[in-house]
């Protein structure tokens, strides 16, 4: 029976707001030098299908490696989110042929996801609290992301685009990580930060004892990456501020541009809404689960014709209600770990940095003018 | 561009606007976006230059959706967005004295797409543009090469930079490319066999994440309901199984022939970089050879899917 | 552990076309295997499934003191429930259930209840009344009063079942049309105003409020008025739902997703919500 899902063993957040958490706890770190990396993951593919960063035909995403694949662990971000390994696009749920039902949840092997980043990893916490809860357990989440484990490899480029500091998160945390990976040149470290990590790497003879020079050299890396960063406004008024202006003209300026497209949720990976669609033929079919966005008209549709979201501005201030005041209440949390996927790919560059400066701004100048 | 906003100002008062649609600095180097006006002062944010490719013309059907037909507009054109906007009128979806084309002379504008490829996963800082290259700049790397490498596939076969008609025009028209093949790219591929051909669009079209993007950046999409909405009864599957979404792309590429301009927004929108083009541009030429008809090219002509002319070829008809 | 998305099947007991336009059936639902069967309580609601079709909620309208089956009234506006509608009697769909919160019906006791409904919002009320009034329950209620309002006598539902409760004196049931028809000897006039003639009393009472939501939008005045405050003021919410768990996101509004922290909110709960309800 799953517990209550505030993730046990150093994933979880205890309901409290999840800030940036890092160690380097010199006492418990070991080192893979970066030749033995093949020999590591073809270890780990014994026990786990290993899903990991790879590029293909132009597009980067976490698939499951092929044996001797190398993974594309120099792409600080991959284009399609890794809440894929565990959530799918599009997932069968049921099989039925007349009157029999079967589920077809995935009974492969438990999942290893190597290589994923700190803001990605810490979305699948995120997510897991949506999906996993004491009345109700997705059985299609829960069946990849039990037994599963995370390598997280921190960032020491973040790029441009980056904002997870912004988020109470950072290049080098380790929320909802097994094992956090630093890249120090020619090696890389392994941190357990959970006891499955622990337990994973304890036995493993491919790697070294970690030295005190190697902690500090990724020390170095950590700060150097952290201060590349673009220095985070202070947003912990936020949500009060986003409930107040629920009228503002901005929401119209912002929305006016936005194609209503689905490129920032699909991207996103702490977005989760999804569908769920029928087909058959001949009383022979299945129930499809996919990815569905708030940022379409029929989202939101009734059987009536009436939509309570009819224009694209309320769709628009749905989604960063949702994001930066819904989720809070829920989670204690906002609901975006600023991996900036929905900044680089909008087509028309609306930038969510600069929506949450703006509205704080709009919210400073309203109570300068009063 | 110099005079810009001078011009768009006088323009703004001259012609009563009630909105104006152009372009502003974005917040990603070589990234333009999308602006909205409805006071002549704030025409001071506008710019216009190679990072400008968003197609405004799309926006023409979502001020329609929202206010109607009723406010004057203009519109900064490129010649491809303002060969939409004229395919637009010819379609009879807006009155053509409700809109004030300003045509801008472009020399091809920036495709994402193809800068992120260039960039492989990195992200630039700045960039500097030196004639017909461009040097682009990150935390700890430089790249340099031609500017030309980095524009949409639309631009560098474009014979229609400037917008054909236009009611004012800023600034010098710019020169059509030397372009001996517009087709050149859909020639070749079309030699391939069709088992070739298939693959190819089977590999681009995996890749799709059904967002819509393409289809939304579009100006010619405007159905009040698209056909993969429906579902009574349902076209097509929502899944990004490769059947439902092949189908997708392919009924596109039918219900925008004869109206397509090429401006490559579909293209650009693409988050995932799929070649959306190819097909759109093999109906193009399809038009083109039977009908001898270019989209958007004046407001009068009706449209080659909308119109019958005896003349019409009709080798297929039995 | 159980499959949350696993319909259970049910057998189609017996189907009632409710309206005159025929867009208004009930079907009385009943469990194939016995061990599935489930206990629930007024208020909630169940995903019914037609494989191939898809799935879709409805509040339920038996109460869980009428055993041996589940009654649904479904209005045929799209795929599923047109499905549903051609279904005959001994066929089997899917079900998923009980699903959302139910009426408080602990804070109930001891009190008046007041029910203000109209058009087909009536289903999980009867639910709620024949719960309040079944002969175990009845005593821990004070004073019930339905008020219940349809455009036409044609597009009542339930109609011969609440022309018996009229004649009940455990249950004081008040019935209105929208414009006069001939042989219509009840009330004439939109909900809110009636209710505003009929002004129930607020003291030590509650008040469920569902219907359309122009309805409700004119009847909160009136409750207002008649000094009702907000949190004993309740509903039951409406919005496209598809996982029916608080899942998917489709029903989120504010912070609450209808399917789960619902359908039923005081209207002191849903103050903060700006969105549209």
């Amino acid at each position: 029976m799953k517990e209550n899902s505030e993730i046990t063993k150093g994933k979880t957040t205890e309901g409290t707001k999840n800030n940036y958490k890092y160690n380097l706890n010199p006492m418990k770190i070991y080192k893979l030098h970066k030749e033995k990396l093949g020999e590591f993951l073809q270890k780990l593919s014994e026990e786990f299908a290993v899903y990991a960063p790879v590029e293909s035909d132009g597009v980067s995403a976490f698939i499951e490696l092929e044996p001797g694949q190398e993974p594309a662990l120099e792409l600080t971000r991959t284009q399609r989110p890794p809440k894929e390994v565990f959530y799918p696009q599009t997932e069968i749920m049921l099989h039925f042929d007349k009157d029999e039902v079967q589920s077809t949840e995935y009974k492969g092997k438990p999942i290893a996801v190597f290589g994923v980043r700190p803001c990605d990893a810490k979305s699948f916490v995120i997510i897991e609290r949506v999906f996993v809860e004491p009345k109700y357990d997705d059985t299609y989440w829960s069946a990849r992301r039990n037994g599963a484990l995370v390598f997280t490899l921190a960032c020491n480029e973040p790029l441009q685009s980056c904002f997870c500091n912004w988020m109470n998160g950072g290049p080098f945390d380790n929320t909802g990580s097994d094992v956090l990976i630093t890249d120090i040149g020619d090696e890389y470290l392994l941190e357990p930060i959970s006891e499955d990590g622990e337990k994973y790497l304890a036995g493993n003879d491919i790697l070294e004892k970690a030295t005190e020079a190697n902690v500090k050299a990724a020390q170095n890396v950590r700060k150097k990456a952290e201060s590349s960063m673009s220095k985070a406004p202070k947003l912990d008024t936020l949500k009060e501020t986003l409930d107040s202006l629920w009228n503002e003209p901005f929401w119209e300026e912002i929305s006016a541009k936005c194609l209503g497209c689905a490129a920032c949720t699909f991207s996103c990976p702490t977005c989760y809404c999804f569908d769920i669609q029928d087909e058959s033929r001949r009383g022979k079919g299945a129930r499809i689960r996919l990815w569905d966005t708030c940022q379409m008209p029929l989202f939101t549709k009734e059987g009536s014709g009436h939509n309570p979201r009819p224009t694209q501005k309320d769709r628009l201030r749905q989604r960063y209600m949702h994001k930066f005041s819904y989720m809070v209440e829920t989670q204690d949390e906002f609901g975006c770990v600023g991996c900036g996927r929905c900044v680089s790919f909008c087509p028309v560059n609306i930038d969510v940095r600069s929506f949450i400066t703006g509205i704080l701004e709009t919210a400073q100048n309203k109570r300068g003018r009063q | 561009m110099e005079n810009l906003v001078d011009s768009i100002k006088k323009i703004f008062t001259d012609e009563n606007l009630e909105l104006l649609i152009g372009f502003e600095k974005g917040t990603l180097p070589l990234c333009a976006t999308p602006c909205f006006i409805e006071s002549a002062d704030a025409a001071d944010r506008l710019i216009f230059d190679f990072t400008c490719h968003n197609n405004l013309a799309k926006y023409l059907n979502d001020e329609k959706k929202r206010k109607g037909n009723t406010r004057k507009v203009g519109i900064i054109a490129k010649g491809c967005d303002a060969r939409a906007i004229i395919h637009l009128i010819a379609e009879e979806q807006f009155e053509r004295e409700n809109v004030v084309v300003i045509g801008v002379p472009c020399e091809g504008v920036i495709d994402p797409s193809k800068l992120r490829k260039t960039l492989k996963g990195k992200e630039i800082t700045e960039y500097k543009v030196n004639g017909d290259r461009i040097k682009l700049i990150g935390n700890d790397f430089e790249l340099e090469l031609d500017r030309a490498k980095l524009l949409s596939d639309s631009c560098l076969t474009c014979r229609y930079p400037n917008a054909p008609q236009h009611d004012h025009f800023i600034g010098e028209k710019a020169e059509p490319l030397t372009v001996n093949d517009e087709y050149a790219a859909v020639i070749e591929f079309d030699g391939k066999s069709a088992e070739k051909r298939w693959a190819y669009f089977e590999k681009e079209f995996a890749k799709c994440i059904r967002c819509y993007a393409c289809r939304n950046a579009c100006p010619m999409c405007y159905c009040e309901e698209c056909f993969v909405d429906r579902n009574t009864p349902q076209w097509i599957g929502k899944s990004n199984d490769l059947t439902d979404t092949m189908i997708f792309h392919i009924i596109r590429v039918l219900h925008t022939a004869g109206r397509c301009v090429d401006c490559g927004a579909c293209a650009r929108a693409c988050p995932l970089d799929i070649d959306i083009r190819l097909l759109g541009k093999r109906v193009e030429k399809e038009v083109m050879e039977r009908f001898d008809f270019t989209a958007g090219l004046d407001f009068e002509t009706k449209p080659a899917m909308a119109a019958f002319d005896e003349n019409d070829k009709d080798e297929f008809i039995m | 552990m159980k499959n949350t998305y696993m319909p259970l099947p049910v057998r189609v007991k017996d189907i009632r076309i409710e309206s005159d336009d025929k867009m208004l059936r009930t079907f009385d639902l009943e469990f194939v295997n016995e061990e599935d069967a489930f206990d629930y309580m007024p208020g909630q609601f169940c995903q019914l499934s037609i494989p191939g079709k898809g799935e879709a909620p409805f509040g339920i309208a038996s109460s869980p003191t009428e055993k041996g089956f589940l009654r649904f009234t479904i209005n045929r506006v799209g795929v599923v429930t047109t499905a549903l509608h051609y279904l005959e009697k001994d066929e089997i769909i899917g079900i998923r259930g009980p699903l959302g919160n139910y009426y408080p019906v602990e804070k109930m006791k001891g009190q008046n209840v007041v029910i203000v409904s109209g058009g087909f919002a009536l289903t999980t009320l009867r639910s709620l009344s024949v719960y309040l009034c079944d002969p175990a329950n009845r005593k821990d209620y004070g004073d019930i009063t339905l008020i219940y309002g349809a455009r036409s006598p044609g597009l009542m539902i339930y109609r011969d079942e609440l022309e018996e409760w009229e004649k009940k004196d455990d249950i004081d049931v008040h019935l209105t049309i929208d414009e006069q028809v001939e042989g219509w000897d009840k009330h004439v006039g939109f909900v809110p105003t009636v209710t505003k003639e009929i002004a129930p009393n607020s003291k030590d009472a509650l008040v469920m409020v569902c219907g359309p939501p122009i309805m409700i939008k004119y009847t909160l005045p009136v409750l207002a008025e008649l000094g009702f405050p907000m949190e004993r003021i309740y509903t039951s919410l409406e919005r496209r739902m598809k996982c029916g768990i608080g899942k998917c996101g489709r029903c989120n509004i504010g912070s609450k997703y209808i399917c789960f922290d619902g359908p039923v909110f005081s209207y002191s709960e849903l103050e903060k919500i700006q969105e549209e309800i």
